[in-house]
């Protein structure tokens, strides 16, 4: 089986681990993986504040790097981007029939990891450790937007020595939403401010998610209020136990 | 109406430990209602769909089924008015009013009268009404709006409302509850029998009955109405069930979505007018039929007010309805705002969500709010072009992202330059734009290489 890994723009040129975590989880399993050498971003960044024009010619690129033959699958770790495009790109292409065929042949072959991991490689548990107390943050567009809800935290709860911890704003949006952040710091701010108090209330060592954007943001906030809670990405914490093929 | 600054109030609200808690504690408590109510409610899910299929069906064939309520409402006995927007409703009421020589109205809650804003004009014309929800008379003698569409007092804590009514109505201080609710019951009491006429809203309009209904809890809304002569239902035309039969299933997902109770205390079907208690109805169309007109917006119209958004928003959640700057607040008062008010003045508001989708997941009649909301925000941009900083923002990273040499170059740069913002290893006060991220948050660092140069790397050594 052979996967064309979609890093997503922001572990491509932020943290590159999840990236190498990402491929781990994959070769355990038995997949080849291949990465595209141009880089590439799903356009959520764009899309989500109204700047659809610019959105479109990330997607277009985006389908111009990862339409191609010779792979089964496409996957990517994260939530939201698959959420763009499995669910936008429809309503960007819409009136481009040409494209939209694209977006419909590639969307069958598109998901998350851990997504990919249970309903694909039919995986019931990551034979692996990892020793710490682990909370879990529901990304939005991973938890309502793609429906996976139960899975990530089965795999937490089964590594052998980790301590999952339920937090109880594990749905509540972290505060993040792409510009939104930007746009109104002080109300990011307060709703990340919540998640923080949410997620010190666990006494959990470090937190993790679908999104690095979510842990980005969780994280910044984290760090600014002192708190010494790890946002670590859940590949990060899945593979973190497994024998490196490769080694 | 001014453009609402949305972000300004927010701040300010942000800025009163006070209202963020009562906001917070009252949302809280309503959602864990919910939670708690509808997990012995199973066919819930079902109750859902079926009431979303009801709205459909009414969307498809709006005009045949407004004729048909209009009909059977006049079979009833009811009086039809019909009006384009606020101005001419508040003319009609008026009218109707000055006919009949009213001086008092007694009134249950509804939004629809708050969107044409007819208390302060009826005061200007020598007409007092009085608003007997207990939450809108707090607001009332606060001289305030409501911020929020099923809970109007929200903001408020019982310190605030018990200083209200010491100061407003000379009663003696109290912080109890049923004190302070006893208490307005009795200075309303007197109200509904000197009134001249009663008020009230409507939350379903039937069309194959033609009778409407008005769901509350305090008896208030069946005392406004019944007692006076004259009874005036204010509405909007998206109110419409295709019929009777449906009413249970909208009555059996109401509650629970807006209080979390199972049922709301009072269910009054209006359905016959007499010879001695005259009901007319004031159909208000106000943005609606444009809102018909647009394939992304008519969703919104199938909207049943229970305010479960709102409660579940967790923006809501901080800053309460009074930042929506509107008589419609939260996710799908965005929505309303911006159809009934207007682009101009409600531009900012589509940008107030972070897309998160609880409301989605929450509503009742399944309402896509996120989609909207990304439709709304295409449409300000198209029409404003958006702001210089962010529109370079993004253009820049459509460029990094797609031109492989500028990709490059641009990470490799800004990998080289981010130590003049480090501290500890964190990056903590960026330039530009990015200085709102750094206000709060700290970022890590870039790496030197990107994840496709060190795989690259990789698989060549
Ligand atoms: S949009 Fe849905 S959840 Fe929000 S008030 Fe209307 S019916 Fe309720």
């Amino acid at each position: 089986m052979r996967v064309l890994l979609f890093p997503t723009c922001l572990v491509d040129h932020i943290k590159p681990k999840i990236g190498f975590d990402t491929v781990k989880l994959l070769e355990h399993f038995g997949v080849e993986v291949e990465v595209p050498e141009k880089p590439s971003c799903c356009g959520q960044i764009a899309f989500n504040v109204g700047y659809w024009k610019d959105a479109k010619e990330m997607a277009r690129a985006w389908l111009d790097v990862y339409d191609v033959p010779g792979f089964d699958y496409i996957v990517a770790p994260s939530g939201s981007c698959v959420h763009m495009i499995r669910e936008n790109y429809e309503i960007l292409f819409k009136d481009e029939p040409k494209t939209l065929e694209r977006v419909h042949r590639i969307k069958s072959k598109l998901y998350e990891i851990v997504e990919f991991l249970t309903k694909v490689l039919k995986v019931k548990e990551i034979p692996s450790t990892f020793s710490g107390k682990v909370t879990y943050h529901a990304s939005c567009h991973y938890l309502r937007g793609l429906g996976v809800k139960r899975e990530p935290k089965e795999f937490l709860k089964n590594l052998k020595n980790a301590d999952f911890i339920p937090m109880d704003l594990e749905e509540t949006c972290c505060g993040f939403g792409g510009l939104f952040s930007i746009k109104f710091p002080d109300l990011s701010y307060n709703m990340t401010k919540r998640k923080a108090e949410s997620i010190k209330n666990t006494h959990a060592d470090f937190v993790t998610s679908s999104d690095l954007s979510c842990l980005m943001n969780i994280g910044g906030v984290l760090s600014r209020l002192g708190l010494k809670i790890k946002p670590v990405h859940i590949v990060e914490i899945l593979a973190e136990g497994l024998e490196d093929e490769k080694d | 109406m001014k453009k609402i600054n949305f972000y300004e109030n927010a701040r300010k609200i942000l800025s009163n430990p006070t209202v963020v808690e009562a906001v917070q504690k009252a949302t809280m408590h309503a959602l864990e209602k919910r939670r708690q109510t509808i997990a012995r409610i199973p066919d819930f899910e079902e109750l859902r769909d079926k009431a979303r299929t009801a709205k459909e069906e009414i969307l498809r064939d709006f005009d045949g089924y407004l004729e048909k309520f209009k009909e059977n409402a006049r079979k009833n006995g009811f009086v039809i008015h019909e009006a384009g927007d606020a101005r001419e409703a508040r003319e009609i009421i008026l009218q109707i009013f000055k006919e009949r020589n009213v001086k008092l109205a007694v009134s249950s809650k509804s939004m629809t009268q708050e969107e044409i804003e007819i208390n302060p004009f009826l005061e200007a014309h020598g007409i007092k009404k009085y608003e007997t929800d207990l939450g809108e008379f707090i607001i009332q003698i606060a001289h305030q709006k409501p911020s929020h569409i099923t809970a109007p007092a929200i903001h408020l804590t019982r310190r605030e409302i018990a200083r209200l009514f010491n100061e407003k109505l000379g009663m003696e201080y109290t912080e109890e509850p049923e004190e302070l609710t006893k208490f307005a019951r009795n200075y309303l009491r007197k109200k509904y029998f000197e009134a001249d006429a009663g008020m009230s809203g409507a939350n379903f309009l039937i069309a194959d009955t033609g009778s409407f209904v008005v769901v509350e809890n305090e008896g208030n809304a069946r005392m406004s109405t019944t007692l006076p002569p004259l009874h005036v239902a204010v509405t909007g035309i998206e109110k419409l069930i295709p019929s009777i039969k449906d009413l249970p299933v909208f009555l059996k997902i109401l509650a629970p979505s807006s209080t979390g109770q199972h049922q709301t205390v009072y269910t009054n079907i209006f359905s016959q007018a007499s010879k001695d208690h005259e009901v007319h109805i004031v159909l208000i169309e106000n943005g609606r039929r444009r809102m018909l007109n647009d394939p992304v917006l008519r969703e919104a119209l199938m909207c049943i007010r229970c305010g479960g958004c709102s409660n579940v928003c967790p923006i809501f959640q901080l800053v309460g309805g009074h930042a929506y700057g509107s008589v419609y607040s939260g996710p799908i008062g965005i929505i309303w705002t911006y159809a009934i008010f207007g682009p101009d003045v409600a531009k900012e508001l589509p940008f107030a969500s972070t897309l998160c989708g609880a409301c989605y997941e929450i509503c009742p009649v399944r309402i896509n709010i996120p989609r909207i909301l990304l439709e709304l925000r295409r449409r300000v941009i198209e029409r404003t072009g958006g702001k210089l900083e962010e529109k370079a923002l993004v253009g820049l990273w459509s460029q990094l992202m797609t031109k492989p040499v500028l990709n490059k170059l641009g990470f490799h740069l800004a990998s080289k330059i981010q130590g003049i913002f480090k501290k500890d290893d964190k990056l903590t006060h960026l330039p530009f734009v990015f200085s709102n991220w750094t206000k709060w948050k700290d970022i890590e660092p870039f790496p030197g290489k990107s994840f496709r140069e060190l795989w690259k790397e990789r698989k060549n050594s």
